[in-house]
């Protein structure tokens, strides 16, 4: 990729508007929608083939702390960033065909955050022209991928463009505007560098105080509101990116997206900042403050970037940057079985030698939930609820295994849940009227996040009204794998996929509901017919292990997942069936054989096939067996 | 709206609307002709007549002119409606309207200036009297016709129109430099009036209401290209501002000269004007202005009211962030709603005119927002909305009428991914449907509603049952016993945050007021919410005495109710209210009470493998042996038929006394050979009569028939059933599996009682049918029942299978 694109794509897309007006003679419709088509041309060469190809890969940067603080990032430049999109703004108009103030000439602001001479040429009635010119984008606003693992961002990076050492004078590369506002934030507040940032914590603060009790408070309280920051992924920053046209439709809230755009830094577009704030209280009233000043942050805080490509999906989400050391040789089906074993020990000494619990988390690390049917009768398939019971309490079993699961899959959460956090800020997301805003909760996650609840060290205590929504959000999550949304005067429970695995202590109401519940306990080995020779495995990398992760997760839920059982084996997995509820018809009801065919299915994928095997159907037969006398014997 | 600096004010007209205006002129038609259009507002306004009965003519908006004159009325409301059609030249004005809205807003008011007659009434007279705002126009008008009289005597020079027309001595104010061909520019002979800004004397204002046929749209849809256009939108009230006054009009007085200087102000903002400029101050003084001072007894102010609104979610593709927008409401537009509520806004989409200032701050993105025209609140809540049918529905509905097996279906169509539970889903569609309320001369109600309670072992899809039905119902509530929020099931008092004023808020009960309340783990409830429901399931009321409030809200709901039994499992050997842990009183208040439970077989397992099997394999549902019917045409259904009022014929109810008392008699022998209490009572009649009503409902017909008696009767026993008998029968009755052999034999045994009752060894199909269904069963129990034994040479049945002759009848005896 031309490097000169990277560093300036507006000048292409400004070349083509100038050619583009000059052979239309300036007709303002004609121009808006060549704009909505393809940005009059521009977009042949700032295509999404060119951008997300592999070369495009090593010249286009990501946007980071480091990169903007080193001065390596300018306004004006084409950045790739990667996040989820968190909640979404309505739609703003631009300037998308303008004539400037001083040469009469027609220009567009698009993919452009601000434009001096335009503005400062603008009356404050809007002309009939400058209406004609209007055009939407959408702003969506985007944070850091939650629960993203660190090597899974070192590997994003190092795929990315050689990080090169800061310019000498990075104050030059910046937005002269955005320039003279960093001195004066800098001269008035020290304390609000963008190091006192990165030491919020996590959803620390509530986001909104909940009655602002004056009008101060309410001003300060709106810098928090643009702040939700993952404290998992400090490198990172969130930031509004504004869709354009086309791709203004389709884009979900908590999906995630990388998108190729125009970096802007324009201090000049927000509001709210504590110098402003006391003159913004004095122009615009009460009603729609707040919510200015959380749509508008700062942009110092949360840059802007104006979306020229983008790109979603599960080959997103599921797939792993490789990378370029990487050796991307085929997998064989011994190498597999071995790299699979290897992961086994690792996670049954976490759990403290559990090898029947091993199989069972490994498979529910895997697991991926899809929708059979539509609406309201829709059923998920695949979803596999895990609960790991008789945990002692205030173990360090659930961190342990967190962090064997976090070296190996590109995201995962950890919740611990403790009484007084659980009734004093929520869970899920809920919409804010006063900001305008979604306040983001910690169950809002990219579909294919496992999510780990440790409630071992919950407390008895007494839940709040808050308390109590919470826990029916989790047993909702754990339950139908469907979060709940709180816009106030409606809810929406929305699909999503991110496996739950909770550990117990003692059973709560959240357990109930896992499809598959299993007691805990040391050194208990697999099954003889699911455990293989496992004693003199080769040592095996992270970085196998996380590639053979990614590929089989790929396998059950990327787009050409694929599944078959043969009819014969479809038979005898219905008499099976019938069979165990002649004998124990309490026990074993229909979410019984869903969880059979769900391992079995995942069993096979973890070994690499696609296809139910006779063998795999006996191994979760078997392995289900030995967790049902478990459990019995432990109650 | 705009910021009125000082150089630009007044000299715009109606602002950007204007603007727009002339180009979309510029774009189809070449400059619109304002003057016409002029024309054509006040013909329309002068002509327009509405014909009630032949010949006799009413004029509208005449007649609105003169309600305004005489200070009855202060909208003049145009209905474009009443435009369309006359003629190709207003149906192009219409469309010229629509798109610039905010310009013809201000021709409509100009034309009706003109128009407006005298007050006649002496009330209206009066009132003008005591305006203060209107003395102190009058006063300052008097002064200024003096003065104009110097002046012309002084300087006899017209049209100063160019110069700013704020000021009195010179301009004719509220007229537009484009058109400015009108009225003659000539300041003397002029009435003074006309030199006050024209918005400053209205008392009223001009709504203009979009065609009938433009429907409510969602706010998605509303872009860059319907900027200055008129829109209609649906959605619903999230924030609400304070009411404030806003001005419209501000008027100065100058302190050296004493002549007032007026301001028209179209947006939210405005510089205050500080010197005066009036040129005989200026003559008189010099460099040194004279300072204006605001009047605020002689400035005009509106109520003005900032609301949020958001799209309705069913507009809102799913997993996305519904979108909202601000509306601006004034004078009577405010006040219309509050945070919660349903609405349709019409009104004018328009950029927001920032100052300079906050421009360069806000990165030249235009805010927008919607200028109200008009704010109707649905009295009902967003759940109610689907209660209005389109045309194509009803057809669906009655093409759906028509089929006769339109009971199963429709009952089978409840929840069609649960298997099986056939009673229990026809018990919830009669329970959709309900019977009919009475409400007696003396106000005494016999409620229509009907309750049903569902017991059953954990995971036997009650909840599901309970869900869907919530989800179909026209007002629906799904909550649960235990662990709901602070409301509760019937009220709580809350305060409100910002005004410290206290509220009452409804409860799931409350607000499933007229729909079907879903409680789901009924036994877990509060004792205090437990209480209420007493109350609910007979009064259909809430009663409320907390924090001084002390009130009844009602809440005719049905009730459907889901249980655990006590010990985990249901224990036939105690009474249901003891396996329930509720009391009798509350138990028997429910109409039907079903026992679901989860049992073994081998027919039923192997199909719902099958079912589970295929749905892992392709990764969604089998095709279902039946179609089922789709939710929303279930809901419109269910609405049509709740429209229904069937009477019980007078034959009929001889019938059902007569039966009721048999039922009864046959009940107490039953009971003293099975040593229980009696189960039927007169609850049970109000039941069936209940049901029956529901069941000719369902067939869209006025008169109850013996045959919904006969199935009310069935489903009762049938619940019966499932409570008192051994498991297979139990299942049976709850439609759950088969014991076969059990289940005919009990047919069999039943026909045997029949025939010996008689006094017969040959009964007739007809009368041995009812007599089965009754007992719970049904007709292809009763047809296998007959080939079995007829197989095993019990029974002979002939060949058109119509008489049944007992082969061995002295044997049974």
């Amino acid at each position: 990729m031309d490097a000169k694109i990277v560093d300036s794509p507006l000048v292409v897309v400004d070349e083509h508007f100038v050619a583009s007006a000059k052979a239309k003679g300036g007709d303002v419709a004609v121009l808006k929608q060549e704009g909505a088509q393809d940005s009059w041309g521009a977009a042949k060469i700032l295509s999404e083939e060119t951008l997300f190809s592999k070369q495009a890969l090593e010249s286009i940067p990501w946007l980071t702390r480091d990169g903007l603080r080193a001065g390596t990032l300018h306004h004006g430049m084409l950045v790739r960033y990667r996040a989820m999109v968190q909640d979404t703004f309505d739609p703003e108009y631009y300037d998308c065909v303008v004539r400037d103030g001083d040469s009469g000439s027609l220009k567009t602001l698009k993919y452009r955050e601000f434009d001096h001479d335009v503005a400062s040429n603008r009356a404050a009635a809007p002309s009939a022209q400058d209406i004609a010119g209007l055009s939407e984008r959408l702003p969506l606003y985007c944070v850091p991928v939650p629960g993203e693992s660190a090597w899974a961002r070192e590997a994003r990076l190092a795929a990315g463009p050689a990080r090169s050492p800061p310019k000498a004078s990075n104050a030059d590369s910046m937005h002269p505007a955005a320039r003279a506002h960093r001195k004066r934030v800098a001269l008035q507040d020290p304390a609000r560098d963008d190091t006192a940032v990165e030491k919020r914590p996590l959803l620390g603060e509530p986001e909104t105080s909940p009655q602002p009790a004056s009008s101060t408070a309410a001003a300060a309280s709106a810098h928090k509101l643009a702040l939700e920051l993952d404290v998992n992924n400090v490198g990172d920053m969130p930031c509004i990116v504004k869709m354009y046209d086309a791709a203004m439709e389709g884009i979900k809230v908590s999906q995630m997206i990388e998108v190729v755009g125009v970096l802007a830094q324009c201090p000049d577009s927000s509001i709210g900042s504590d110098a402003e704030s006391d003159e913004t209280a004095a122009v615009a009233d009460d009603f729609m403050r707040l919510e200015i000043a959380a749509r508008r942050p700062p942009s110092s805080l949360v840059p802007r970037i104006h979306c020229i490509a983008h790109r979603s999906g599960p080959t997103l989400s599921l797939s792993i940057d490789a990378s370029p050391k990487a050796s991307s040789s085929e997998s064989t089906t011994a190498e597999t079985t071995r790299v699979r074993e290897a992961l086994l020990s690792r996670i049954a000494t976490a759990i403290g030698g559990d090898r029947l619990a091993a199989e069972y988390v490994l498979l529910w690390m895997l697991s991926s939930t899809v929708r059979a049917g539509e609406g309201a009768s829709a059923r998920p398939v695949g979803k596999l609820a895990l609960a790991l019971a008789k945990i002692p309490e205030n173990s360090t079993i659930p961190k342990a295994l967190h962090n064997v699961l976090a070296n190996v899959l590109p995201r995962s959460h950890y919740l611990e849940l403790a009484v007084a956090d659980l009734s004093s800020k929520s869970l899920f997301p809920k919409k804010d009227y006063e900001t305008n805003r979604l306040c983001a909760g910690q169950l809002q996650l990219c579909d294919g996040t496992p999510i780990i609840v440790n409630e071992t060290a919950l407390q008895e205590g007494v839940l709040n009204d808050q308390g109590v929504r919470n826990m029916q959000a989790l047993q909702q999550l754990v339950q139908q794998q469907k979060l709940h949304y709180d816009f106030q005067y409606f809810a929406c429970d929305w699909d999503v996929d991110t496996p739950v695995l909770v550990a117990t202590s003692n059973r709560t109401a959240i357990v109930e509901g896992a499809d598959c519940v299993l007691a805990l306990e040391q050194d208990r080995a697999a099954p003889t017919s699911i455990a293989s020779q496992h004693g003199g495995v080769a040592p095996v990398s992270d970085q196998d292990l996380r590639k053979f992760v990614a590929d089989t997760r790929l396998r059950v839920a990327g787009p050409n997942a694929d599944f078959t059982v043969s009819q014969d084996l479809a038979t005898q997995i219905e008499q099976t069936y019938v069979a165990a509820r002649q004998r124990d018809g309490k026990s074993v009801k229909a979410e019984t054989l869903d969880l059979w065919l769900t391992l079995a299915k995942l069993w096979e994928k973890s070994h690499g096939r696609d296809e139910l095997t006779k063998d795999g159907w006996k191994a979760i037969l078997d392995m289900e067996q030995a967790r049902s006398a478990a459990n019995l014997a432990k109650k | 709206m705009m910021m009125m600096g000082s150089a630009t004010a007044g000299s715009q007209g109606p602002g950007d609307g204007e603007r727009a205006g002339e180009q979309d002129g510029a774009v189809d038609a070449g400059r619109i002709n304002y003057r016409s259009d002029e024309n054509l507002v006040a013909k329309f306004l002068q002509e327009f007549k509405l014909e009630p009965s032949p010949h006799q003519f009413v004029y509208k908006y005449q007649d609105m002119l003169s309600e305004i004159a005489n200070r009855k009325r202060n909208v003049l409301e145009v209905r474009l409606d009443d435009m369309v059609g006359a003629n190709p030249a207003q149906d192009a004005l219409v469309d010229r309207i629509m798109r610039n809205t905010l310009r013809y807003v201000d021709i409509f008011s100009k034309q009706a200036d003109k128009l407006m007659p005298e007050p006649t009434d002496p009330d209206a007279l009066r009132a003008a009297a005591e305006d203060v705002q209107e003395n102190y126009i009058n006063e300052v008008l008097r002064m200024h016709r003096v003065e104009q009289e110097q002046r012309n005597q002084r300087n006899n020079n017209g049209g100063g129109n160019n110069a700013q027309q704020q000021m009195i001595p010179l301009g004719n104010a509220a007229q537009d430099e484009d058109d400015d061909d009108m009225d003659g520019g000539d300041g003397a002979d002029v009435d003074p009036r006309a030199r006050l800004p024209a918005s400053l004397l209205r008392r009223y204002e001009v709504v203009i209401v979009p065609p009938r046929k433009m429907e409510a749209g969602s706010l998605r849809k509303v872009l860059a290209s319907e900027i200055g256009g008129l829109v209609r939108i649906r959605g619903i009230v999230v924030r609400v501002s304070d009411v404030k006054p806003v001005v419209q009009v501000a008027t100065y007085q100058c302190d050296e000269c004493g002549f007032e200087t007026y301001q028209e102000v179209l947006g939210t903002e405005f510089m205050p004007k500080l010197e005066c400029e009036v040129p005989v101050c200026k003559e008189t003084r010099g460099s040194k202005k004279g300072q204006l001072h605001l009047q605020t007894r002689g400035s005009k102010f509106v109520k003005f009211q900032e609301i949020k609104i958001q799209e309705a979610p069913d507009q809102v593709p799913i997993g996305h962030i519904p979108r909202s927008m601000t509306v601006h409401a004034k004078g009577s537009c405010t006040r219309q709603c509050s945070p919660g509520d349903c609405v349709e806004v019409v009104g004018v989409f328009l950029p927001e005119k920032l100052s300079a200032f906050r421009q360069m701050r806000a990165g030249l993105i235009m805010n927008t927002y919607l200028d109200c025209m008009q704010i109707v609140r649905h009295k009902k809540t967003y759940a109610q909305l689907g209660d209005e049918l389109s045309p194509e529905m009803e057809d669906e509905v009655d093409e759906l009428a028509d089929d006769e097996n339109v009971y199963d279906k429709l009952a089978r169509s409840i929840a069609p991914e649960i298997f099986g539970h056939e009673d229990v889903k026809k018990a919830l569609l009669l329970q959709l449907v309900s019977g009919v309320t009475r409400r007696m001369n003396d106000g005494m109600s016999i409620r229509g509603d009907i309750n049903v309670c569902l017991v059953g072992d954990p995971g036997v899809a009650k909840s599901q049952l309970l869900k869907h039905i919530a989800s179909i119902a026209p007002r629906g509530v799904y909550t649960t016993g235990k662990g709901s929020s602070g409301v509760g099931l019937t009220a709580a008092v809350t305060r409100d945050k910002t005004t410290g004023d206290v509220a009452l808020e409804g409860g799931a009960l409350v607000l499933a007021d007229m729909g079907i309340c879903c409680i789901d783990e009924f036994d877990k409830m509060d004792d205090s919410d437990r209480t209420a429901i007493h109350e609910v399931m007979e009064q259909q009321t809430v009663s409320i005495a907390k924090a001084g409030i002390t009130t009844t809200l009602n809440a005719r709901t049905s009730i459907l109710a889901a249980a655990n039994p006590l010990y985990g499992r249901y224990n036939k050997r105690y009474a249901p209210a003891e396996n329930i842990n509720l009391p009798a009183a509350l138990l028997s208040r429910f109409d039907l009470l079903f026992l679901l439970l989860d049992i073994p077989d081998m027919v039923q397992d192997s199909a719902l493998a099958a079912h589970i099997t295929h749905v892992h394999r392709h990764k969604r549902h089998p095709e279902l042996d039946f179609e089922p019917v789709r939710p929303a045409l279930l809901r419109a259904y269910i609405s049509q038929a709740r429209k229904v009022v069937p009477h019980v014929p007078e034959e009929l109810a001889n019938v059902i006394v007569e039966e009721y008392v048999s039922m009864r008699q046959q009940d107490a022998q039953d009971a003293r050979e099975a040593d229980s209490q009696t189960m039927l009572t007169a609850r049970q009649l109000l039941s069936i009569l209940r049901m029956a009503q529901a069941l000719a409902r369902l067939r869209f017909s006025q008169v109850v028939s013996q045959n919904d008696v006969q199935e009310a009767i069935r489903l009762v026993r049938a619940s019966k059933i499932s409570l008192e008998e051994d498991d297979g029968a139990a299942a049976a009755g709850a439609g759950n599996g088969q014991a076969n052999g059990d289940l005919l034999g009990a047919i069999m045994r039943g026909i045997a009682d029949y025939a010996r009752a008689h006094r017969a060894t040959t009964v007739r199909y007809g009368d041995i049918e009812p007599y089965v269904l009754a007992k719970g069963f049904t007709s292809e129990h009763l047809d296998a029942c007959l080939r079995e034994y007829e197989a095993c040479n019990v029974f002979h049945v002939s060949a058109d299978r119509n008489r049944i002759t007992i082969v061995n009848a002295q044997e049974t005896n």
